[in-house]
């Protein structure tokens, strides 16, 4: 029968971070082949270490999300508008103040404006100048 | 500040490391401790500050007993520590009401009882498996369980994580730190070995 002994966390974690070598790591796997509760500690170790990856692809989504939160809010409720006719003056309201409010928050808009006031003031930037013709565009 | 330098730190009873490794690995344990708790299906939902308490429990231990001083490399670190709390949780819902009543069946019995959801199926030839019965037939179990214990303990470790805990092959390759291409070879040679043995029981049971 195969050794009963199971061995330590601190061995197990070592085969799992591929440190173990040479007769160790035979002995772990000849181990782990006849022990169902080492292999299912090493399995479920792989599986919160791997779900590592996700979980942090999952924030970046969200980062996104929340960074654009006023814009998504403002597409849904345009959305919605369609959808619920009897409240389509509310939701269009509501998409007209959201947007407003991204258009605020936006920091390429913060630094339009900033240009936008130096240039009523008369000092004319070579970034102005550049931006002329979209500042032309917006105000 | 590297794992090593601040496994290092710990280990010598740096207080401000401990805080940068226990703000470091929070998530981690966390993470760890909820695992276990859903894995054991906690009957009744657990009070907040139950669940705080295990976590901190956890890095306390650590911290008196000096238990960092015993992983072996940093490499190994965030297993051991998900390792940790595994077993910290366990043991802490052990007797409590949140643990649910054993029924305690081993993986080992799942197989040979023809279990579903555990793929026997896929080991003995389609034809021969229309009869329950027959799986269930004890000599058959035996069979089966010598010939994958005759198995080399590469390929007997690698048909269990495939068959038993049901990894893939890039989660096995990644477990066992070969390549993928290797373990596909490991597994398919003891499938195809084990299913020889099945079809040469079946055939020689026809025939009697
Ligand atoms: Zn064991």
């Amino acid at each position: 029968m195969k050794n009963r002994i199971c061995p330590s966390i601190e061995v197990l974690s070592g085969y799992l971070a591929g440190s173990l070598a040479g007769d160790e790591k035979i002995a772990m796997e000849r181990h782990l082949t006849g022990c169902p509760r080492c292999r299912q500690l090493l399995v479920e170790t792989y599986e919160i270490m791997s779900s590592r990856g996700i979980h942090k692809r999952c924030k970046k989504w969200l980062d996104l999300a929340v960074k654009n939160r006023w814009f998504m809010g403002a597409q849904a409720a345009l959305i919605l508008s369609f959808f619920f006719p009897a409240y389509f003056v509310q939701f269009l309201t509501a998409c007209f103040l959201m947007g407003c409010k991204w258009i605020i928050d936006a920091k390429t808009t913060k630094m339009l404006i900033m240009i936008h006031e130096a240039w009523k003031r008369g000092e004319k930037t070579e970034l102005d100048k550049e931006l002329s013709g979209f500042k032309h565009f917006m105000f | 500040m590297s794992t090593e330098e601040l496994l290092k730190k710990c280990i010598e009873r740096d207080y401000e490391a401990w805080n940068d490794f226990i703000e470091r690995y929070k998530s981690l344990v966390t993470r760890s401790v909820r695992y276990k708790l859903k894995k054991i299906s906690v009957k009744m939902k657990m009070p907040r500050d139950e669940f705080r308490d295990i976590v901190q429990e956890i890095f306390l231990t650590i911290w008196e007993k000096n238990e960092l001083a015993r992983v072996r490399d940093a490499a190994s670190l965030e297993g051991w520590l998900v390792m940790v709390s595994l077993n910290r949780t366990s043991n802490y819902c052990r007797g409590r009401i949140y643990a649910k009543p054993k029924n305690m069946v081993s993986l080992e019995a799942d197989l040979f009882a023809g279990k579903p959801g555990i793929s026997l199926k896929s080991m003995i030839p389609s034809a021969c498996f229309n009869t329950v019965d027959m799986v269930e037939s004890r000599e058959l179990s035996e069979l089966l369980k010598s010939e994958i214990d005759s198995l080399n303990h590469k390929q007997q470790l690698a048909l269990k994580l495939n068959v038993y805990e049901h990894r893939k092959q890039k989660d096995i390759s990644k477990i066992m730190n070969i390549p993928e291409n290797t373990v596909a070879t490991l597994v398919s040679r003891a499938k195809n070995r084990v299913r020889e043995k099945m079809e040469e029981y079946f055939e020689r049971n026809e025939g009697k």
